[in-house]
């Protein structure tokens, strides 16, 4: 619940709550949308994040709470955003120096709270990641199960003449 | 929209109001087989090179699938499919090209040819080098033909045309080829040298271009040679006249 004027209460999926700046947990869009429509009673009312829990809600907010005042998003520009990945700031760099798991976190968490420059940062980091690395080495590094049966595969090598397996 | 946003504000999770209270892990926790939501994949392609674009589609399905959707658009500046001695330079420096991220992705048996720049059976490797020696010897065969043919062409003129001189009582030291020259479709009537050396395979394209080792052909050769000596043929006559 809200303890001074201008700050709302999110409460993460395992019942912890976090006080923060209205201005702040509107980097969010879902909860920028939530506020209009409660008005007044999103002040007085906790707000539950239901898929979010209490120490990725906590690093979200560190990261809202950085930009908060950077200005709006454009419009999605993601056509022309083939920039390299190198271009991350700085303090974008370092925040994102979590492990894995908590990287994941950070991507579905603004994901969900549609959070477009965070996720945009996580996905960068994640690109960083696997660059110049194999299907193999990506299977490895975020534990994924290779699902292409080898006739599948075969069918991939053959299409993009890759090799000629006669 | 805004009443299904109010919806979820109006259920909260139970356990509401108890600041440290950890019942559950979060339910984001499972990760495999796949940790990445659909939107944030698609963003992650966006942010990949060619090279490693390419290998991300083929960790599964699920990055298959968005390739297939989003390829033009993620490789909207590469002319696909991307070859395999395709290089990509990075930022810090370093290079890479697709062979190498595929080389672990290829099967065991398949190695990489240079010469064909795809993957073979080791029963392959060097098909394609040998296919191509086998199509140079067959234009260097072709070549030493054709100056046979031509060699040939010309003694006949020449002898022909001495005869001609000698039965009018001309004299023949210095005897006026142009025709000849123009029938054949060369400089001089001096004859072709019967070995083929490096220095003459440029003289020899000016007479029989050369267009490729891969498109020539004996069919080419053989249907030259028919108007070639046409032209002969039709001097002849004009001369005998």
């Amino acid at each position: 619940m809200a303890t001074e004027s201008n700050k709302i209460t999110l409460v993460s999926n395992d019942g912890a709550e976090v006080v923060v700046d209205r201005n702040v947990a509107e980097r969010s869009m879902l909860i920028k949308n939530m506020m209009e429509d409660l008005g007044e009673a999103a002040m007085t009312q906790s707000v539950p994040i239901p898929n979010v829990n209490e120490s990725v809600l906590k690093k979200v907010i560190e990261w809202c709470e950085h930009h908060k005042n950077d200005p709006p998003a454009a419009a999605d520009d993601d056509s022309d955003s083939r920039k390299k990945t190198t271009d991350i700031e700085e303090w974008d760099q370092k925040f994102m120096q979590v492990d894995q798991e908590m990287l994941f976190e950070i991507i579905l968490a603004s994901n969900y709270l549609d959070i477009k420059p965070l996720l945009d940062v996580g996905c960068k980091t994640v690109a960083n990641m696997i660059k110049g690395k194999s299907p193999e080495e990506i299977r490895k590094t975020f534990n994924i199960t290779n699902d292409f049966t080898p006739e599948e595969e075969e069918q991939i090598r053959r299409e993009n003449e890759w090799a000629e397996d006669r | 929209m805004a009443s299904s946003r109010k919806k979820r504000v109006a259920n909260p999770p139970t356990g509401k109001g108890t600041k440290t209270k950890k019942t559950e892990p979060s339910p984001q926790a499972p990760r495999s087989p796949n940790p990445f939501p659909t939107k944030a994949l698609i963003k992650i392609f966006r942010n990949l090179d060619a090279i490693t674009a390419t290998s991300f589609r083929l960790v599964c399905h699920k990055f298959e699938d968005i390739y297939l959707t989003h390829h033009a658009e993620i490789f909207k500046h590469h002319k696909l499919p991307l070859r395999l001695e395709t290089r990509i330079r990075y930022a810090d420096d370093t290079s890479q090209t697709l062979m190498a991220c595929l080389k672990s992705w290829m099967p065991k048996h398949l190695v990489y040819d240079d010469f064909a720049e795809k993957f073979v059976t080791v029963d392959n490797l060097g098909k394609t080098f040998l296919l191509e020696i086998d199509a140079l010897d067959l234009e260097k065969k072709a070549r030493r033909e054709w100056r046979k043919t031509l060699n040939e062409e010309k003694r006949k003129l020449i002898d022909e045309k001495r005869e001609f001189m000698e039965a009018l009582d001309l004299s023949t030291d210095n005897m006026d080829f142009k025709w000849e020259l123009q029938a054949l479709g060369v400089d001089s009537m001096d004859l072709e040298p019967e070995t083929e050396s490096d220095s003459d395979e440029e003289g020899m394209q000016t007479a029989f271009p050369r267009r490729g080792i891969n498109t020539i052909v004996k069919e080419d050769i053989e249907s030259q040679e028919p108007k070639k000596h046409q032209h002969c043929l039709e001097a002849r006559a004009k001369q005998t006249k």
